[in-house]
């Protein structure tokens, strides 16, 4: 029977439906024949689903890889030449639309294009290359080598440029220099992303180290007043209860601490991200209006629903409208109320959060975005707090390149306002 | 229940959160059993598989969940295993989803829920029920036991 096992499991390929995974012959046989008999000899190893955890990355690209795009044949010709004869592999083509259809597929590390071509002429190839490859080294070979005809190559994103007619050792030189820059490039790239790589994983592993026994510790708290619920003395819940809520005081101070370092390492926004703000803002009152303090406040809400999405991810989107909108409901009085409006202002989003609360002695103000400070008051002294969230709101906006403001006057409330910088029309998130 | 009670298996590398969770699932009806290893889990996994897997993300400073998640949801050798329903628990905030929107192979880490610790007991264990119930579903969909 174990022989046979496999040929009765259908294949379980990664693209397979699930359900044709467990076929009804393999539930069968295995009612039949005791499963743990069956599986004895199966000594499953762990193995990583994935090197990383990034999106998936292309093959380096060829590092001795030169695109010639020239309309003049013989130019075409010495140049593959010279190249081929340097060690280099050379693609050539005629006009400027194959070219960037193929330099777009191989993303050499190196082009070059001559100036003035019928159809696109060689700018226009440097404009386009650039959208989509802004390290390329680019070389200009022009026949009209005029300062003006220089710059503009260069302002258009050229690295370099060769006047005809030139030698083949100019040829080779400004070549192997432009490779050696674009290694230079790929370089530091590649070390930056390292260095980003580690610190994520050490800031992620020291909070999960930082958290895990308050939280085995809080499981514990949970359970006991789970299931011994009636049975435990007054004086033991409400001991309990206040263990419980001084741990959830750590908890979040530890996890902020991380939201924190993660902005500071720079990985936490997405600049090239768009995200409609409503959806956002929809999901966080409706969780946030569930919270026992939010019971007796009016929540309002009033964004327009052809508000063009902002520049930004929803994860780091959703922290700064949640500090908002928490501490709208932290710092309010029963019975109050709360709005939140978002309107198109100049190409910015803003939005305003408002609340009817207690609001912030006017000698506080300018603490309000320091790291742990919190206003002291008898009012607030018992609201809990970490004095982190509106240092994360800050950096968050100072990233996506906006800016947050508050005004408040004690004892009317507060309004915090935000301005966004409304998206380029890329790719969309969630 | 007791004897005859669904099955469930922890895999996590805390043992107090193995033993409040395990007492509180063993209140509940369950037959509990544990892992303390993403390796341990997948042997178990394979010689005595549960109706439903709590699992942990990290464990031993590393992120064997996820990899557990991978094996059972779209490894060839967890063909049988493979509707078995995961529940996966963490103190990271988010959901793998969205942690890793952007990742290709998200698909391969995302488990069938996602809770964030500490538990809050009452919404773990309705989660804990609704799994079992949308399985036992599913199952008598094929036919494979009679419907209830």
């Amino acid at each position: 029977m174990i022989l046979n096992k496999p040929l009765l499991e259908p294949a379980a390929g990664v693209a397979q439906p699930r359900q044709a995974a467990t076929g009804v012959d393999s539930r069968f046989d295995c009612t039949l024949y005791p499963r743990v008999q069956n599986r004895g000899i199966r000594q499953p190893e762990v193995r990583p689903p994935m090197a990383s955890l990034n999106p998936i990355q292309a093959s380096p690209p060829e590092e001795k890889l030169v695109v010639v795009i020239d309309d003049d044949e013989i130019m075409r010709l010495s140049c593959e030449q010279i190249l081929t004869k340097a060690g280099y592999r050379v693609e050539t083509f005629a006009n400027g639309h194959d070219g960037i259809r193929r330099l777009r597929e191989i993303r050499p590390p190196l082009l070059v294009v001559d100036i003035k071509m019928p159809e696109l002429n060689g700018f226009e190839v440097i404009r386009s290359v650039r959208q989509f490859d802004p390290d390329m080294a680019i070389v200009v070979i022009t026949g009209y080598a005029t300062i003006e005809t220089a710059v503009d190559a260069m302002k258009a994103g050229a690295y370099d440029f060769l006047p005809k007619p030139f030698t083949p050792g100019e040829l080779r030189m400004i070549i192997e220099r432009g490779r050696e820059r674009w290694r230079l490039i790929k370089e530091a790239q590649r070390l930056r992303r390292e260095k980003e790589e580690v610190e994520r994983r050490f800031i992620t592993l020291v909070s999960h180290q930082l958290k895990s026994p308050l939280v085995a510790v809080k499981q514990y708290l949970d359970v006991m007043l789970f299931s011994l619920q009636g049975q435990l003395p007054d004086k033991a819940v409400e001991w309990v209860g206040r263990s419980q809520a001084r741990l959830v005081e750590m908890l979040t101070l530890i996890q902020d601490w991380l939201a924190l370092s993660k902005i500071e390492g720079g990985s936490w926004s997405d600049l090239a991200a768009s995200t409609p703000l409503a959806p956002i803002v929809a999901d966080i009152v409706q969780d946030q209006r569930l919270l026992p303090l939010a019971a007796s406040l009016t929540i309002d809400v009033a964004l327009p629903a052809d508000l063009p999405p902002v520049r930004g991810d929803r994860v780091s989107l959703s922290m700064l409208v949640s500090n908002l909108v928490g501490n709208a409901i932290k710092y309010n009085r029963p019975g109050g109320s709360i709005s939140i409006a978002s309107t198109l202002e100049n190409g910015w989003v803003k939005l305003v959060v408002r609340d009817t609360g207690i609001g912030i002695p006017q000698e506080y103000i300018p603490h309000l975005f320091q790291e742990f400070f919190r206003v002291k008051t008898p009012e607030t002294q018992d609201i809990p707090g970490t004095g982190l969230g509106l240092v994360i709101c800050k950096r968050i906006v100072t990233e996506l390149g906006g800016s947050i403001e508050v005004s408040s006057e004690e004892g009317q409330g507060t309004a915090f306002v935000v301005r966004l910088p409304v998206a380029e029309m890329k790719k969309e998130t969630g | 229940m007791g004897e005859t009670g669904p099955r469930i298996l922890i895999v996590d590398d805390d043992a107090d959160f193995r033993a409040s969770l395990t007492a509180v699932l063993e209140c509940e009806g369950y037959r509990v059993c544990a892992a303390a290893s993403a390796r341990e889990g997948l042997m178990r996994i394979a010689s005595e598989p549960p109706d439903l897997i709590i699992l942990d993300i990290i464990m031993e400073y590393d992120c064997a969940g996820y990899e557990v998640n991978q094996a059972v949801k779209f490894r060839d050798e967890f063909a049988l295993e493979r509707d078995i329903p995961i529940l996966m628990v963490s103190s990271i905030q988010l959901d793998p989803a969205t942690l890793y929107a952007r990742a290709a192979e998200v698909e391969m880490i995302t488990p069938d829920a996602y809770l964030t610790k500490p538990l809050d007991i009452p919404v773990f264990l309705k989660r804990v029920r609704d799994l079992l119930s949308a399985s036992r579903k599913q199952i008598s969909a094929q036919g494979l036991i009679p419907a209830p």
